[in-house]
């Protein structure tokens, strides 16, 4: 970490939640339930998988991968819906076949393939502020020079400041 | 019931009830011989860490993981003693013999997640705040410092995601930006 301060402030945050212990006390109040309910509820909207879901380099799910699923698994067996698996630094072999495996455990928990539809982009839920998104040209962006000439497709890009991108009306 | 025969089974029983008369003296001197509990050395140690006697409390939960090795809230109390004297390795090493008696403790996993991060080492410490928020679905603790791992090793898109599950957007995105300019 670059600065001392910041580097301290953020042990402090982390050792004060060492310190002080709200995991040792017993986890069945209204409160705990509340926060387990909101937290399903975020795994929900947002109804995405991420590589820190699987065991590293492997299509296999991991503890929290499982949680996780069968939380999704809950709501998709009565809800129809999307599913983003983020393919993140992986392979596409590797990807792939995480796909293949969160499919085979969704459908032993119940969910019909119909149910789901797999794609990796945006995650659901309140996300970032529209004013902040801005969508790069569908049409074709053509770079000349050297006798080359290419194509850009199309993407969802970020920006605090849409200035010099070419943003679509 | 003859009188006799009443009498000699009344007898033994008030026998028994009435207690033998007791030497006080002798009582405190037993007990003066006899080493506390692991749960009074256990509340010792605490009261030492209040009072910031460091080197008591630590010998104090020696004592309790020595008399009861199973005793897991003592290593958690040892890791917290080296944290603060900047002893992480040692921090770390309570940790893992903890978690050798007890491998699905969320407290001791998120700990030593906590000090895997002060090694600069947060691959493994998102290992363990796997496994803690996994045994621990509805606690937000692990799943957060899980988010502050994996914004340390530049996976942002995933730090963001899980963030958002437990803070609201702006406050997940304002994090971010922070462990940015930390790395």
């Amino acid at each position: 970490m670059k600065s001392p301060a910041l580097n301290l402030a953020v042990l402090a945050l982390l050792l004060g939640g060492c310190a002080v212990d709200p995991m040792k006390s017993p986890r069945s109040g209204a409160g705990d339930l509340l926060l387990g309910a909101s937290m399903q509820r975020a795994i929900v909207v947002q109804s995405a998988l991420y590589p820190y879901h699987f065991v590293p380099d492997s299509a296999e799910l991991n503890e929290l991968g499982f949680n996780d699923l069968n939380v999704l698994a809950m709501h998709l067996r009565d809800h129809a819906g999307s599913l983003l698996i983020s393919r993140g630094g992986a392979s596409k072999e590797l990807h792939e076949a995480r796909v293949r495996a969160v499919l085979a455990a969704l459908e032993e928990s119940g969910v019909a393939k119909t149910q789901v539809a797999v794609h990796d982009g945006l995650p659901g839920g309140d996300g970032l502020p529209s004013t902040k998104v801005v969508e790069i040209l569908s049409k074709p962006l053509i770079l000349t020079g050297g006798g080359v000439s290419q194509t850009s497709s199309s993407a969802t890009g970020t920006t605090g400041d849409a200035t010099g991108t070419d943003a679509s009306p | 019931m003859k009188t006799r025969t009443l009498a000699l089974v009344l007898l033994p029983l008030l026998a028994a009830c009435a207690s033998a008369p007791s030497d006080p003296q002798a009582d405190w001197d037993a007990a003066a011989g006899r080493k506390p509990e692991p749960d009074t050395l256990f509340s010792m140690a605490r009261i030492y860490v209040a009072q910031g006697r460091d080197d008591q409390a630590e010998a104090a939960l020696r004592e309790v993981v020595n008399q009861a090795p199973d005793f897991v809230r003592a290593y958690e109390e040892l890791a917290h003693l080296y944290v603060r004297r900047d002893l992480v390795d040692g921090a770390v090493a309570a940790l893992e013999v903890g978690l050798q008696h007890q491998a699905d403790d969320p407290v001791l996993l998120n700990d030593l997640g906590v000090c895997k991060l002060l090694q600069k080492d947060p691959a493994a410490a998102a290992q363990a705040f796997i496994r803690a928020a996994a045994l621990e679905p509805d606690n937000a603790r692990p799943r957060a410092n899980l988010a502050l791992a994996l914004a340390l090793q530049g996976r942002d898109d995933e730090a963001l995601a899980l963030w958002q599950q437990v803070i609201r957007p702006s406050e997940a995105a304002q994090n971010l930006e922070l462990v940015k300019q930390a790395r």
